[in-house]
C-alpha cells in the first residue's frame, strides 16, 4: 500500500470513528474529513467535485421542497383520521393501517419526513383511545424503513444505488424490490401485532369518539392541496418514465419542485429553503469526497479483489455476504456512508469479471435499508421518533427497541435472502 | 378549575368543561364562521411549537371541537380563548 493510500485509509477510518461516536455532528466530521482528503493531496478539488453525485443531491433537494409544501396542507392528517374511522378505531386494526400509511408514504417520501407527519396524529388518536402510543410509534419506525426500501426514492441507499447504476431504472427498483417488501411487511406486521396485542385495547365509548372526528377540517388550504398533490403525482409519474424520457431523477424532482414554487408563489420560497435539510445534503457531499480518496488510491479495488478471492467470485456467496454484512453494518452505523463505500466496491467486482451484478445491488439495498431496523441507532427515523416519544413522556430505550428491532431485522433479512436466492440465483 | 372564573361569549361559542383522566377536556360549539376561524388560529399556535401532547384538538362535525388540555396548560388555553375574544372575561377567584 502506497503512502497516499495509507493516509486515505486512516482519514476514512478516523472519520468513521467520529461519525459513530456522535460526539461531533456527522456533517461537520464528514466535511472536515473530505477537506483533509484534498489538503493532504489524496484527491484534488476537481477530482473531488467529479466524485460528488449531484443526481443524489438534486433528487433529495427536489423531494424535500415538494414534500415540505404538501405537508402544509394537512393532507397526511386527513388520510390518517379517515383511515382510523374506516377501521372504527379498533386499536389493532389501527396499528396495521398506520403502519401501512407510513410504509406507503415512506416509499415515495423521505422516511424522516413521513414519520414526522404521522407521529403527531398518532399521539392524538392514541390519547383519544386511551392507549399507549409506543406500539404505534415503533411500528411506524419499522414500517418507514421497510416501505422506503420498495422504491428508488424511498431511502438514501436506493437513491445512491439508482444514481450510481444507470442501467437500473425507477421501475426496476419497484419490480425487483416491491414484491419482497410486501412479503416482509406482512410477516413483520403479524409479528408486531403478536408482540403488542395485549396493550391494544379500547372501550366502545372511546372508539365511538374516533368515528365522530371530522377529517375534512384537517385540510387547511384546498388550493394549495390541489397544486401540491398534482405536482407530486406528476413528479412520481416522471420517475416511472425517467429512462424513456432520457432524464435523470434529479432533473424530474427539481423540475417538479420549482414548478410547484412557481404556481404557489414566492411566499413559499424562503419557507422551503429553510425546510431543506442542508446538514444531510452536506453530509452526502463529505462522504462522496471521502470515498473518492479510497477509489483514487486503489483501496476499493483491493478490497473488491480480496472479497472476490474470499468468496471465489461465487455469486450466491457474494450476494448473501453483502446482504448480511449490509444489514448488520446498518444496524450499528449510518447506512449512507456504508453504501457510499460499497457502491464503488461492487462496481469494481464487475470490472474484475463478475458478470451478473444485479443480485449484488438488490442485496446491498435490502441489507442496508432493512438493517436499519435492528437498533435504535440504525436509522435517522428511529432516533427522531424515539427522541420525540421520550420528550412527550413515552421513552423508547435502546434495549426496549433492540428487543423488538433485532427480530424484525432478522425476519426481514431472512425473507430477503430466500427471495434473492429464488429469484436471481437458481 | 375551581380557582378560575371565566365568562363565555355566547354569541361566539358554547363551552363545556369536564375532567378527562388527569387532563381537562373542553367541548366547544363554534357558532359562527368567525369563531371557527379563531379556534383554527389557536390550534395553529399550539401545533406550531412541536410539542405534541400538551394539548390535543379534535375537530368534530357541526362546528364542534373537542380539546384535551394537560392540567399545566389549562390557564394558558383559557387565556388564549380570551385573547381571541371567545371569552368575555377571565379572573382569579
Amino acid at each position: 500500500m502506497g503512502n497516499e493510500a495509507f493516509v486515505a485509509l486512516i482519514l476514512f477510518l478516523l472519520t468513521y470513528v467520529f461519525i459513530i461516536s456522535e460526539k461531533i455532528h456527522r456533517t461537520i466530521v464528514a466535511m472536515l474529513g473530505a477537506a483533509f482528503m484534498i489538503v493532504f493531496g489524496i484527491v484534488n478539488q476537481e477530482m473531488a467535485i467529479h466524485h460528488i453525485d449531484f443526481n443524489t443531491l438534486g433528487l433529495l433537494i427536489g423531494m424535500m421542497i415538494i414534500v415540505s409544501i404538501t405537508a402544509e396542507t394537512g393532507v397526511f392528517r386527513f388520510i390518517a383520521i379517515w383511515a382510523a374511522k374506516k377501521v372504527r378505531g379498533r386499536p389493532i386494526a389501527l396499528l396495521v393501517v398506520f403502519s401501512l400509511i407510513t410504509a406507503v408514504g415512506s416509499s415515495f417520501l423521505d422516511n424522516v419526513t413521513t414519520v414526522l407527519l404521522i407521529v403527531p396524529v398518532t399521539f392524538s388518536i392514541a390519547r383519544e383511545l386511551k392507549v399507549s402510543p409506543i406500539p404505534y410509534l415503533m411500528s411506524e419506525i419499522f414500517m418507514s424503513n421497510i416501505g422506503g426500501t420498495a422504491t428508488m426514492i424511498g431511502d438514501p441507499p436506493n437513491i445512491m444505488i439508482g444514481s450510481a447504476v444507470k442501467s437500473l431504472s425507477f421501475m426496476d427498483f419497484i419490480t425487483n424490490l416491491a414484491p419482497v417488501i410486501l412479503v416482509v411487511m406482512v410477516f413483520v406486521l403479524l409479528y408486531l401485532v403478536f408482540i403488542f396485542r395485549k396493550k391494544l385495547h379500547a372501550g366502545e365509548d372511546v372508539r365511538q369518539r374516533i368515528q365522530e372526528l371530522n377529517e375534512k377540517e384537517e385540510i387547511t388550504d384546498k388550493k394549495l392541496l390541489i397544486k401540491s398533490l398534482s405536482v407530486l403525482l406528476l413528479t412520481i409519474v416522471g420517475f416511472f418514465l425517467h429512462q424513456s424520457l432520457s432524464l435523470e431523477t434529479a432533473t424530474i424532482a427539481l423540475f417538479g419542485a420549482f414548478v410547484l414554487l412557481l404556481i404557489t408563489g414566492e411566499s413559499y420560497l424562503e419557507f422551503v429553503f429553510n425546510r431543506i435539510e442542508w446538514t444531510t445534503i452536506f453530509f452526502f457531499v463529505g462522504l462522496f469526497v471521502l470515498v473518492s480518496g479510497l477509489v483514487e488510491t486503489g483501496i476499493i479495488s483491493n478490497v473488491a479483489s480480496f472479497s472476490i478471492k474470499m468468496t471465489g467470485g461465487e455469486l450466491t456467496t457474494t450476494s448473501f455476504l453483502i446482504l448480511w454484512l449490509s444489514a448488520f453494518a446498518s444496524a450499528f452505523i449510518d447506512n449512507i456512508p456504508f453504501v457510499a463505500t460499497m457502491i464503488p466496491l461492487i462496481k469494481d467486482m464487475g470490472e474484475m469479471g463478475m458478470t451478473n451484478l444485479e443480485p449484488l445491488w438488490w442485496s446491498l439495498s435490502l441489507g442496508a435499508c432493512l438493517g436499519g431496523n435492528g437498533l435504535l441507532i440504525g436509522a435517522s427515523a428511529n432516533l427522531i421518533v424515539a427522541g420525540l416519544s421520550g420528550k412527550e413522556g413515552y421513552p423508547i430505550s435502546f434495549v426496549r427497541f433492540m428487543k423488538i428491532g433485532i427480530p424484525v431485522m432478522i425476519i426481514s433479512v431472512l425473507i430477503s435472502m430466500i427471495y434473492i436466492y429464488l429469484r436471481y440465483l437458481i | 378549575m375551581k380557582d378560575l372564573n371565566y365568562e363565555i361569549d355566547h354569541s361566539m361559542i358554547d363551552l363545556e368543561e369536564r375532567q378527562n383522566d388527569d387532563d381537562i377536556e373542553f367541548l366547544i360549539h363554534l357558532k359562527t364562521e368567525e369563531s371557527l376561524k379563531r379556534i383554527r388560529h389557536i390550534r395553529e399556535f399550539y401545533e406550531s411549537d412541536k410539542v405534541y401532547t400538551d394539548i390535543y384538538f379534535y375537530p368534530r362535525a357541526n362546528h364542534r371541537y373537542q380539546v384535551i388540555v394537560k392540567y399545566e396548560g389549562y390557564v394558558s388555553f383559557l387565556l388564549k380563548l380570551f385573547q381571541f375574544k371567545l371569552l368575555k372575561s377571565i379572573s382569579w377567584k
